[in-house]
């Protein structure tokens, strides 16, 4: 067989290698054949330069070439694919990642790469149908609408087997605006100033509207109280239309250096504000934030039991129906009730009751409806841990004993500890 | 910043007669504050009283 290329080489018994591109090279061969043979030979070490003809291994010996690390293809290739490298090393604890077309860069490794808690939308402690008007209202989990105008907020579902945004999320949300003022916008705040603060960060999302809209997202680094004044910084504009799109945007923060870090600091997301006046319905899913220059895609899915307990340091619920708690006398008319956390929270919490409860003691029948309640801090060593729920009672309730207990008698009662940023 | 809308504020003592809370309105509904200048809503108390927007009421 004629010897065209590399592989065509016998590579252990080199009396076998008679011919080079069937140029004979045997005893007796012509004196022509010793330049023709040579030519030929660097035709083909020629086209294994510009990869026209491949090699079976790719072998990188050691020092003293007694062992080597060895590069091959698959034993079937079912389509040519070339592979570029990225211009240099990458940062420590980067690992290679593909673009899909063969260019590798450096990257983050996978996993957790979202800075961005339920951003599939799919916990909804709260319930999923919200209405905001001149406020801060939270509507499913992390995700919050700042509002001077109007709207209403549901959490809805996708068809099975919708091909518009791709696999196959479950949820996605509605903003609903009737009046929508300057500035009102769909925000996500995420924990410490500190991140991506000076680093290049990419949002990416599906979105789109009843009409056309000029969206102009903005991250905010709020430095918390105490600190120095917020950073604002506008990216650039996307165009919502009547059909799904995934929109891009890369920003680079600036950097925190020289600024006072105080309380509770945070990177705010406002993914939803819009340039101009708009009514209508606005729709999300899918929103990641990630630092990088470039989006990689949509990290999906977390479990939901993953993104449930991420959301409840921020926010969860307690005391709900026919919870029966105990309760001890520390005021004239406050007893103090200590609730087990689903997990520790970011902050001794804020306490709001849907329902009253109702509190009665242990030695007789005598009961009251509480008025109010206070998240207690510094009772326990971490009060992030358990929910110090301080119970105030309405007038003409004995509290002389000194064990009570609290309940609630109707369904949906619940009180709510917010420690969201 | 998106700010909160809190319309009202009393403080609540604990047995020795000292503030530990706050009963606060706030979105329309009563909520129990800690003070803890991590809770956000305690945070933007101090922010409304210290730019003369609110006063929390003693406790009765």
């Amino acid at each position: 067989m004629s010897k065209d290329k590399l592989t065509d080489y016998d590579s252990t018994t080199a009396s076998n290698n008679t011919d080079v591109g069937g140029i004979s090279v045997a005893e007796g061969m012509l004196p022509s054949g010793v330049n023709n043979s040579i030519r030929e030979l660097t035709k083909q070490l020629g086209a294994f330069a510009d990869g026209t003809d491949g090699i079976d291994v790719l072998s990188l010996a050691d020092d003293d070439a007694s062992h080597a690390i060895k590069l091959q293809a698959p034993s079937a290739v079912t389509a040519d694919t070339t592979f570029t490298l990225p211009d240099g090393d990458g940062a420590s604890g980067q690992t290679m990642i593909t673009d899909g077309a063969g260019t590798l860069s450096w990257a983050a490794p996978y996993g957790n790469r979202n800075l961005i808690i339920n951003p599939a939308m799919l916990v909804a402690q709260r319930g999923v149908s919200f209405s905001s008007n001149n406020s801060i209202d939270y509507t499913v989990d992390r995700w919050a609408i700042f509002s001077n105008g109007a709207s209403t907020t549901t959490q809805e579902s996708f068809a099975a087997g919708q091909t518009d945004v791709p696999n196959e999320p479950v949820k996605y949300l509605k903003w609903n605006i009737s009046t929508y003022s300057s500035g009102d916008n769909l925000f996500q705040r995420v924990e410490d100033v500190r991140t991506g603060a000076g680093q290049a960060v990419t949002l990416s999302f599906y979105a789109k509207a009843d009409s056309s809209i000029t969206n102009r997202p903005r991250l905010i680094q709020n430095f918390g109280s105490g600190g120095s004044s917020e950073v604002v910084t506008v990216t650039s504009t996307n165009a919502l239309t009547t059909s799904w799109q995934k929109f891009t945007i890369t920003a680079t923060l600036p950097s925190i250096s020289g600024k006072t870090i105080g309380s509770s600091s945070y990177l705010e997301l406002e993914a939803l504000r819009f340039t101009d006046t708009f009514t209508g319905g606005v729709y999300i899913a899918n929103v990641q934030l990630e630092l990088s220059s470039t989006a990689t895609d949509f990290e999906h899915p977390r479990s939901f039991g993953d993104e449930l307990a991420r959301c409840q340091r921020y926010y969860q619920e307690i005391g709900h129906y026919r919870h029966l708690a105990q309760g001890a006398r520390w005021t004239t008319n406050q007893v103090f009730v200590t609730y087990n956390l689903a997990s520790n929270m970011r902050a001794t919490p804020s306490a709001t009751a849907t329902g009253v409860p109702n509190i009665a003691r242990y030695d007789n029948g005598q009961q009251a409806d509480a008025t109010s309640l206070v998240a207690v801090n510094g009772i326990a060593e971490n009060t992030t841990k358990a929910a110090n729920v301080t119970i105030i009672w309405a007038a003409g309730y004995d509290p002389t004993a000194s064990l009570h207990y609290v309940y609630s008698n109707t369904n949906g009662d619940l009180v709510a500890l917010d420690a969201e940023l | 910043m998106n700010d909160e809308n809190i319309t009202s504020a009393t403080y609540v003592l604990d047995p020795e007669g000292n503030n530990f809370g706050i009963t606060a309105i706030i979105n329309g509904k009563t909520a129990g504050v800690p003070l803890d200048p991590a809770n956000r809503h305690y945070a933007e108390i101090q922010k409304k009283v210290a730019a003369g927007e609110l006063t929390i009421a003693d406790a009765d």
